[in-house]
């Protein structure tokens, strides 16, 4: 798998976000601003493990 | 007391849980409808069937089998409706070659499910929240029965108070016309009691009631008198 193949999961990203943004909360600000907090989160947690591997392999195999 | 022209509060409904997983597992976001929240509802059932409907699209509608992916129909299965449905119009899909997106496909599939085990535990929040503000409208309502109750027992205390006021004159009244009449009766019976006693002749020694000691002369047991 390609890096960019990662892109394949940013739509799958955005709906785990905008769902779990959603659960608990009643605003629609509430629940667009934990939507957002969520999504980074996810972005940064597999863009930077995705990252690392690639490093890895990049510098060691 | 209820403010003039406010309307009565209701008692918070307190829907079943069991129904609001059960309509929840069969279409995402019901569950959320059953216990009040149309716009989530519709939130949920956008995004978690959307997920799998463009998960089964990116399958080639062959990612929800029950011999081929016996371990995703586990995840998928959270979500009971699509994923029966799936089950049912594509039973006789044969993928003649495997898609290069076939593995998102099918992650996009079982993150849907697992998804919606999350929508249900957001609808159950809900009902807990239905169930809590039933329990404090209960609990209200009560003490505001027992209030009137007291309120209405000491209103009829005060008022048996103020009718004993009222009547003690004429009780005290008939009491006085009750005791004449028997003090009448008995002067009639026993020629009264108040009559005073003859005077004794002229001459006659003092007589004394029976049980009435003389009076002793002045000095008796001094010196003087020995």
């Amino acid at each position: 798998m390609r890096l960019v193949e990662l892109l394949w999961f940013f739509p799958l990203a955005i709906a785990i976000a905008l769902v779990v943004g959603a659960v608990g909360r009643r605003e629609p600000r509430a629940i667009l601003r934990s939507a957002g907090r969520t999504l980074w989160t996810l972005v940064a947690v597999v863009a930077g493990v995705g990252i690392f591997i690639r490093l890895l392999v990049v510098f060691f195999v | 007391m209820m403010p003039p022209g406010a309307a009565p509060i209701r008692r918070p409904r307190c829907p079943s849980a069991t129904i609001t997983i059960l309509l929840g597992w069969i279409v995402p976001g019901l569950g959320q409808l059953y216990v009040g929240r149309p716009g989530k509802a519709a939130w949920f059932f956008l995004w978690v069937v959307g997920t799998f409907a463009l998960g089964l699209y990116l399958t080639g509608f062959a990612g929800v089998h029950r011999e081929r992916e016996a371990l995703w129909l586990i995840a998928q299965s959270f979500c009971g409706g699509p994923t029966a449905a799936s089950l049912w119009w594509t039973r006789d899909v044969v993928p003649l070659a495997r898609l290069a997106t076939y593995d998102v496909g099918l992650l996009y599939t079982g993150v849907a499910g697992l998804l919606n085990a999350i929508v249900l535990s957001d609808a159950l929040g809900t009902v807990e929240d239905g169930a809590r503000a039933a329990a404090s409208f209960d609990r209200i309502e009560g003490a505001r029965a027992a209030h009137a109750e007291a309120q209405l027992r000491a209103a009829e205390a005060e008022a048996a108070e103020r009718d004993a006021l009222r009547l003690a004159p004429e009780a005290v009244a008939s009491e006085a016309v009750a005791s004449e009449a028997v003090e009448s009766a008995l002067e009639g019976a026993f020629g009264g009691f108040d009559d005073p006693a003859p005077p004794p002749p002229e001459g006659a020694p003092p007589t004394f009631p029976d049980d009435a000691t003389p009076p002793r002369p002045s000095g008796y047991g001094t010196e003087e008198a020995r």
